[in-house]
């Protein structure tokens, strides 16, 4: 903006050049298990930024994990069944997860609050059903393999810079929709519909984009998933995962984009290195969880924010977000709690 | 020409009449008062007009438009725009950007060129800056622009609602007891603050509770009691007006008996 100094911008750009080289160095540098880590951190934060989407248009959803798995099995058996070529599996499985969720929402945005939860908690235990029980289509408790490759022969490493490439592009896009018009519709509406609505903003035609936003997100990220696992089942897209995806969200914070991706970075990698210790992890995982909802109830972004404000710092307008510079931030965190 | 008509409104909740044949109009400009005792219907009026509730007869016409029963997005778009008791849209954000937001509302923008933060959408961005600056200072919120909303005294807080409907941009703004439960003090910032809205061109619908307010600045006032309009007029007129002061007071032989 007009007002950030010169200065402020170059920090940005030395901060976002260091991100991008960590970022490149990591799958040379840390090998394939590292490599593996950086796409489920990259997977996660495209699945809560979808999600924070709707959450901001106050429709908490207990399904965004379906639309991962209607993409990733969208993806996974026009490949297999149909030979298609992958980058037409993403594209559809994206567009398939759309019109789910379109589906979903139409009837679906009529209730509110805890109705809509269940009515999407019920939408992810049907299609969880049709994943495990529709055999003849996905396998059922097998699953389904896919063989062919994201990109190239398929490396841990050429998965996860395509994999990079999709969760800059997403991040991008959202930055974009969070300072237009759309995006700050979004808020409103979930703040005080009533309002919202005479105020001029167009509340169901905003939802239902949002939702389908979201759901389009979440597709493109299952596609991915499913063509650098290879191997994709119903247990992959269970309730767990969409609570996971809850749980970053309410601890980065939703209010400001770069909140989940913190929460999404920080929990995910927390989850990643104390995989070894056992019920160490579950424990930690928890207790991080708690400290934080107890701690602070708007997320670790909100409580930063919070500090901010209450020091007399002008919080930089929702406009001058710099959500590229964050992700290290994310990282100091959980190298700090370690 | 009327920039608001009313005919015949009515709204029926089951066998209770809340609001029926209601006739009306208010001209560009004007300021006028919605007033009546408890239940007489000013809020159901305010609701059918913004089209929160539909009408179950009669006719809206706004701005040569008819708009009864047409969703309240739309009507707010048309430019009648309302206020609520005492909520604000960002309750955990600053003040400025609360009126930010909502001066965004009535900008018609391509999305796609919004998403591409072509050099246009960047102009807009910085003229949107200006508009809400000016807005905060019309409604006397300078001092406390980064503050929190939720953090606000109440008079700043229905400020800040009324600021909000006004960066919409609305020709006709409808005021929904906007000193309610102030002191003295947050009355009179409020009493100058419409004024001002005023001179900017603004028509003003006002619905109010405390009858000092609305006899002091509304140049013409309609009464409602169950429903149906009973007097229509001056503030003089209408205080002398025996309807009014039987719908306000009781009747005298009441109070004999």
């Amino acid at each position: 903006m007009t007002k950030a100094s010169p200065l402020r911008w170059v920090g940005i750009g030395v901060l976002a050049l260091a991100l991008a080289v960590v970022l490149a160095l990591v799958p040379f540098v840390g090998g394939s298990y590292y490599a593996h880590i950086g796409i489920l951190v990259f997977l996660n934060i495209t699945l809560v930024l979808g999600y924070r989407l709707l959450c901001v248009a106050g429709l908490y959803s207990f399904c965004q994990i379906t639309f991962f798995g209607i993409g990733a099995y969208t993806s996974a058996l026009l490949s297999t069944r149909l030979g298609w070529p992958v980058w037409l599996c993403f594209v559809a499985a994206g567009i398939v997860a759309a019109l789910f969720s379109m589906g979903l929402i139409l009837p679906a945005a009529r209730v509110r609050g805890v109705y809509f939860f269940l009515v999407t908690f019920g939408f992810l235990e049907v299609m969880n059903a049709v994943f495990l029980h529709w055999s003849s289509l996905t396998g059922g408790d097998a699953g389904v393999l896919v063989s062919a490759p994201l990109i190239g022969t398929g490396t841990q490493t050429q998965d996860y810079f395509v994999i990079l490439a999709f969760v800059v592009i997403t991040v991008f896009v959202m930055w974009r929709i969070e300072r237009s018009r759309f995006g700050r519709e979004l808020a409103p509406i979930g703040n005080a519909e009533g309002l919202a609505a005479v105020s001029g903003i167009n509340v169901l035609q905003n939802r239902v984009l949002a939702f389908a936003i979201g759901a389009a997100v979440a597709g493109f990220a299952g596609s991915l998933f499913a063509h650098d696992a290879a191997y994709i089942s119903a247990n992959d897209f269970s309730m767990w995962d969409t609570i996971y995806i809850l749980v970053w969200l309410v601890v980065g914070g939703p209010r400001k984009m770069w909140g989940p991706i913190v929460g999404a970075v920080a929990m995910t990698l927390i989850a990643e290195f104390l995989r070894m210790s056992g019920i160490m992890q579950a424990l930690f995982y928890a207790g991080v969880l708690l400290v934080v909802v107890m701690a602070m109830p708007q997320g670790i972004v909100g409580f930063v924010d919070m500090i901010r404000i209450r020091f007399g710092r002008r919080t930089p307008p929702a406009a001058e977000l710099q959500t590229v510079s964050e992700p290290p931030r994310a990282e100091s965190l959980v190298e700090g709690s370690q | 020409m009327p920039i608001l008509e009313v005919s015949q409104l009515g709204k029926r909740f089951g066998g209770l009449d809340a609001l029926s044949d209601v006739d009306f109009s208010v001209e560009p400009g004007e300021i006028i008062g919605v007033i009546g005792p408890n239940g007489a219907g000013k809020s159901t009026f305010f609701n059918v007009l913004s089209g929160v509730m539909k009408p179950s007869t009669g006719k809206v016409v706004f701005d040569g438009r008819d708009v009864t029963g047409k969703k309240p997005h739309r009507i707010a778009q048309r430019g009648l725009v309302r206020t609520f008791q005492g909520t604000v849209l960002f309750s955990d954000l600053p003040v400025f950007d609360n009126v930010l937001v909502a001066c965004h509302i009535p900008a018609h923008e391509n999305m796609v060129a919004d998403m591409l933060g072509l050099p246009s959408v960047r102009a807009r961005e910085a003229a949107m800056r200006e508009r809400t600056e000016e807005i905060i200072e019309l409604a006397g919120l300078s001092a406390v622009r980064d503050k929190l909303a939720h953090d606000l005294p109440h008079g700043h807080q229905r400020a800040l609602g009324v600021a909000l409907a006004l960066a919409t941009g609305p020709k006709l703004l409808c005021l929904d007891e906007p000193v309610t439960g102030m002191n003295a003090d947050e009355i009179e910032a409020m009493i100058a603050f419409i004024a001002r809205i005023r001179e900017r061109g603004i028509t003003i619908l006002l619905v109010e509770h405390s009858m000092k307010v609305v006899m002091s600045i509304c140049e013409r006032i309609m009464v409602l009691n169950f429903g149906c309009k009973i007097a229509e007029g001056t503030p003089d007129e209408v205080q002398n007006d025996p309807a009014v002061i039987e719908a306000y007071l009781g009747r005298p032989d009441e109070d004999v008996a």
